[in-house]
């Protein structure tokens, strides 16, 4: 069953710029989905409409069985999912507990469940022992990790990953996909990457986007296949230089 | 209601954990107030002034007897008619004294004052005026003392010697013609001073400068972190956010605000009128502050749009709100154009309170209105804060 479908989406911002120009794809359920493409491809605007940052122009999106079409919606949705952005987007200004405790606030939880969620995550994700530090004083390793705790707090059904390994230390990023692939079992991701190889080892599907299309959607397997390609560095290198 | 409680939390802890942010915070209102009663604590006195005497006879020396009397003037006499001392800053006014001893003309007296006296113009003019009636108060006398005698000549000369001989001289007795006093009291009270009217003005203005920066970046500073958009991202709604953040920002207002009246009051003993009265208005102009800090930082895009949103909203709330300049000397579209925005009605209000002894029906409409700014600029900042990144 899918988890997110999405027809004919499309985002046309103000001056006119087509950011994503009538995508469809669907995302199955407890599967890691990428969304991969050069700058510029339309991959973090689908994202954001699909976090409910931006209102798509066109086309529909589909949460389970439910249309996203209101703000209603939206509210509605807002509980199901969580949100790693590119940067930590964390205060701080605040500990790591006191962020967790903010970002829980909103979910219709019983307090004793969100301390429980809590501790499972700093636990999971190591960062027990830092939990009483300002963000600020984090490495970016740890503050991405409390990043991450931030966003499954509340036991989402889908999580949206931007770029999440961006900056870190080959052992951070390690330490991120065994997390994706623990995550997989209880949750569906989809995520955006600049690295080839971390696409590869991750998804269970990718959408390969250009100028705001969809220009291929499979396994990286499958894709790599049909270019006759070494890897998805060089499919990605072929489509950049077919758009120049 | 709860999850607004949450940010409020946060957003306090996040403030005051930075003890240099808290310090700037809550030094404003000590360091301004303090420095506020140093400036205005005495009323003007010592003013400097050249006083030019081109007359020489009895009344023209009585006007300077009189005048040199003034405590509030450091009176030099000159013989200089020149204005280089103006232009020089060492006098704030040139008095040139033409009192003439003539019966059809009794001459004048002319205050130049310096263009850069300002308030200081009206003590000059009501010392001279004060020295004038008294004065016109001696050249009337002696005029009528004058005519008495001629006529009294008049009639002896028409009377017989032995009649005339009887008549003495009448002299008018200085009683019998009064002068007038010239004095300046405020209609409510004795006890107030230059400092006090500065300092009610100032009580609510220093709030509005702490409140407009705190508030009118705390969006945008989120937005530029990228922290606001993960909120979005959450069930949090955007009342919760912006109610959330006002909580905490009129916590932070009440406390300027009580910290620059304490210090005003303990330093300097500025003139309170009704404390339940005063703590009504306050309490309606920070939040009517607080809503307008949010309402910039909902529509604004970065934080240096931001700031510059909320000084200019403090200078406008400076100078649309009568302490720097009297609203009666505007013209009429900016008489008119203060009525439409808050500011006058919180600093008025505020005035008549502390230095007139206003009561609840002197200062109900100020407060009515002020409420309604409240409501008008929290909902217009729900409305407008975009959910969307740019």
């Amino acid at each position: 069953m899918s988890a997110l479908e999405i027809k004919n989406l499309s985002k046309i911002f103000d001056k006119g710029f087509v950011a994503v120009d009538g995508i469809s794809f669907s995302v199955n359920e407890n599967e890691v989905f990428g969304l991969i493409g050069p700058n510029g491809s339309g991959k973090t605007t689908t994202q954001r409409m699909l976090t409910t940052i931006l209102s798509p122009t066109s086309g529909e999106i589909k949460f389970g069985s439910r249309i996203i079409a209101t703000e209603a919606d939206r509210y509605w949705m807002r509980y199901r999912i969580g949100y790693v952005p590119q940067g930590d987007c964390l205060y701080r200004d605040l500990t790591i507990d006191e962020n967790l405790e903010i970002f829980a606030a909103p979910y219709k939880m019983s307090e004793k469940q969100k301390k429980d969620n809590i501790e499972l995550l700093l636990d999971q994700l190591d960062i027990t022992g830092r939990r009483k530090s300002l963000v600020r004083n984090l490495s970016g390793g740890l503050a991405k990790r409390a990043s991450i705790a931030a966003a499954l707090v509340h036991n989402p059904k889908i999580v949206f990953f931007d770029e999440v390994t961006m900056g870190l230390d080959p052992n951070s990023r390690y330490q991120i996909w065994k997390l994706i692939k623990e995550l997989k079992k209880t949750a569906t991701i989809v995520f955006t990457t600049h690295y080839m190889d971390e696409a590869e080892e991750l998804c269970d599907r990718m959408a390969i986007l250009s100028k705001g299309c969809i220009l291929e959607i499979e396994s990286p397997e499958k894709i790599i296949a049909k270019y006759k390609a070494k890897d998805l560095n060089h499919v990605l290198g072929e489509i950049i230089e077919k758009e120049l | 209601m709860k999850n607004a409680l949450k940010i409020a939390k946060f957003e306090f802890v996040r403030i005051f954990r930075d003890w240099r942010l808290a310090l700037i915070i809550l030094s404003q209102p000590i360091v301004i107030g303090l420095i506020v009663g140093a400036m205005s604590y005495h009323d003007p006195q010592g003013v400097k002034v050249k006083l030019v005497n081109i007359s020489d006879n009895q009344y023209a020396n009585e006007f300077i007897t009189e005048l040199v009397k003034s405590d509030k003037l450091d009176i030099t006499q000159s013989a200089d008619y020149t204005f280089d001392d103006v232009k020089s800053g060492e006098f704030r006014a040139i008095i040139v004294s033409d009192i003439k001893d003539n019966q059809d003309d009794a001459g004048r007296i002319t205050v130049y004052n310096a263009p850069t006296a300002g308030e200081i113009q009206i003590v000059v003019g009501l010392e001279v005026a004060k020295a004038a009636a008294q004065t016109s108060q001696s050249i009337a006398r002696n005029r009528v003392q004058s005519d008495v005698t001629d006529a009294v000549a008049e009639l002896k000369s028409e009377l017989p010697d032995v009649v005339a001989a009887k008549i003495k001289t009448i002299e008018i007795k200085s009683e019998s013609i009064s002068g007038v006093d010239v004095e300046t009291e405020y209609a409510t009270s004795t006890t107030i001073h230059r400092y006090d009217y500065f300092a009610s003005s100032m009580m609510i203005l220093l709030m509005f400068l702490v409140v407009f920066n705190v508030s009118g970046t705390s969006i945008t500073s989120e937005r530029a972190s990228g922290t606001f958009e993960r909120l979005l991202v959450t069930p949090y709604t955007k009342s919760n956010i912006i109610i959330g953040k006002a909580i905490t920002h009129f916590c932070i207002g009440l406390l300027v605000s009580i910290v620059g009246t304490l210090t005003m009051e303990l330093v300097f003993g500025i003139s309170l009128g009704n404390i339940t009265l005063l703590s009504v208005l306050t309490i309606i102009a920070v939040a009517m502050s607080v809503c307008l800090g949010l309402l910039i930082s909902a529509v604004t895009k970065s934080v240096v749009e931001s700031v510059q949103m909320a000084t200019y909203l403090f200078f406008i709330s400076t100078l649309t709100c009568g302490m720097i300049s009297p609203i009666e000397n505007g013209l009429k579209i900016y008489t008119t154009t203060i009525k439409l925005l808050p500011f006058g009605y919180a600093i008025d209000a505020s005035r008549r309170i502390n230095l007139a002894g206003a009561g609840w029906n002197h200062v109900a409409s100020d407060i009515y209105l002020l409420f309604g700014f409240f409501v008008l600029f929290l909902s217009l900042a729900i409305i407008l804060l975009r959910r969307e990144a740019r």
